[in-house]
């Protein structure tokens, strides 16, 4: 009885945590983002070059930086508010709160990936000129980024506990993205998240020339493998099967680096 | 309090960021945009570590001691400029060779702008809660996320624009805009309750 009390309070938490992280003020804020950069892009810079990118990169930076805050506050409210003991005397679990807060994260995936529909939608509307249509492979960079976003905040907030430490894993991120980003011509840039597959040729590089280097398909693949890893990373935290996720961890590192040098031209 | 200052402050963030700065500032990136860029990201380290010293665990302790809580805010965000002022000074030396000097003085009034509008989102936030730079951090970040979003006519980061001098005319703005919003977060709620009109309970022989 007890065990069917513990499986099924997971969906509810979770469904309860993604109401709250859909709702939460940053999230709302970086998807509002998103759709004022679309509009001025399409306004004030529309070309096929930055049309390509808005498509393919464009969630890593505007929805994906302040989910993974939203993220991280959301999983360290009742820490913050001193109130970790208290839920320790309810049925669920702290492993349980974790997981709940992992698929949580699916909710701005899901809102990601209704956003990107509709920006394809009005592409095709408004007949917009591109080098090509993205695959489906890109268009799954953008929710991707959103995805491993939301759950290396929960990560975050289970492994690193201390004030400030979400804003150094964010810096860790950007330094990380920007020393790979120098090398597209070796199809390096693809380790980064947010990674340019267009080339951007001469000012004010809105003109088609070409793509970067590497395989887009394996890139989301390493992207996948990553927020997978992240998952695992959150659940190891405080599972008492430690050793499951310490396996999983393992095969997501596998993954990453399969997929990593698979992404390379 | 500036003797009790290691033990009254959340001061690790800061320390990590002036770490982060001497990073950035070795970092080899050519042309003169790489050092605009460069500054704007000290800007933004700085200041959000700084955000981290109006974090007050003992708030409500301290609410009832005769400083007000102007004077308190002041004393933290002054601690606070204290560090920053003379790393943000050393950034400015090692990137002047290539960068026109005009760029040196707009840079600042970036970093001023940051700095103080940040620390006053923070106070604000802090009216509420004992650990305002948790929160403030992110909203500074979904600022600069905002300024990158900006259309032309409303530009703050840009570099394409040729108005330059418009876009630190809006920072300028910002400036003031968060001087006034500081001075207003940081108002002591006691002088509120002090003017209230006491109640009939207290009016009771």
């Amino acid at each position: 009885m007890t065990v069917e009390v513990r499986v099924s309070s997971v969906p509810a938490l979770a469904v309860a945590k993604a109401r709250r992280l859909l709702r939460h003020p940053l999230v709302l804020a970086g998807f509002a983002l998103f759709v004022l950069a679309s509009v001025v892009e399409l306004r004030d810079y529309w070309g096929p070059r930055p049309a390509f990118s808005l498509l393919t990169n464009g969630m890593a930076l505007w929805p994906g930086v302040p989910v993974f805050f939203a993220a991280e506050l959301v999983a360290s409210a009742s820490r913050r508010a001193g109130g970790d003991e208290l839920l320790g005397a309810l049925p669920a679990s702290r492993t349980q709160r974790t997981a709940a807060s992992c698929l949580a994260a699916l909710g701005p995936f899901l809102v990601a990936c209704a956003v990107q529909m509709a920006l394809c939608v009005g592409y095709a509307v408004q007949g917009v000129s591109l080098e090509r249509f993205p695959t489906v492979f890109e268009l799954a960079l953008g929710p991707l980024c959103v995805l491993g976003a939301g759950l290396l905040g929960v990560a975050s907030a289970r492994w690193l506990p201390w004030a400030g430490a979400s804003v150094l894993v964010m810096v860790a991120l950007v330094f990380f993205n920007v020393v790979v980003n120098g090398n597209e011509a070796t199809g390096g840039h693809l380790f980064g998240f947010y990674a340019e597959l267009a080339v951007w040729g001469p000012w004010p590089y809105r003109a088609a020339m070409g793509f970067n280097p590497g395989h887009t398909g394996w890139h989301a693949v390493y992207l996948l493998a990553l927020c997978l890893g992240a998952g695992a990373l959150a659940m190891l935290r405080d599972s008492p099967r430690r050793r499951f996720w310490l396996g999983a961890g393992a095969l997501t590192v596998i993954a990453v680096a399969v997929a990593g040098l698979g992404q390379l031209p | 309090m500036a003797a009790m200052a290691p033990r009254l402050l959340r001061w690790q963030p800061l320390a990590g960021a002036v770490m982060i700065v001497a990073v950035v500032l070795v970092w080899p990136d050519a042309g003169w945009k790489g050092g605009v860029w460069s500054l704007r990201a000290v800007a933004l380290v700085l200041t959000m570590g700084a955000l981290f010293f109006l974090d007050d665990a003992s708030a409500e302790v301290t609410a009832p001691v005769p400083a007000p809580l102007w004077l308190r805010t002041v004393v933290r965000a002054g601690l606070a400029l204290l560090v920053a002022l003379p790393v943000w000074i050393v950034a400015l030396l090692v990137e002047r060779s290539r960068l026109p000097e005009v760029w040196l003085l707009w840079l600042s009034v970036e970093f001023a702008a940051l700095f103080v509008g940040g620390l006053a989102f923070a106070a604000l936030l802090g009216r509420g809660a004992p650990e305002p730079g948790v929160l403030a951090v992110p909203g500074l970040v979904v600022f600069t996320l905002a300024a990158l979003a900006a259309p032309g006519e409303w530009t703050l980061l840009g570099l394409q624009t040729t108005d330059w001098t418009i876009a630190h005319v809006r920072w300028s703005v910002v400036l003031s805009v968060a001087l006034a919003g500081l001075a207003w977060a940081s108002r002591d709620p006691a002088w509120r309750r002090r003017s209230a009109r006491p109640s009939s309970m207290a009016t009771r022989p």
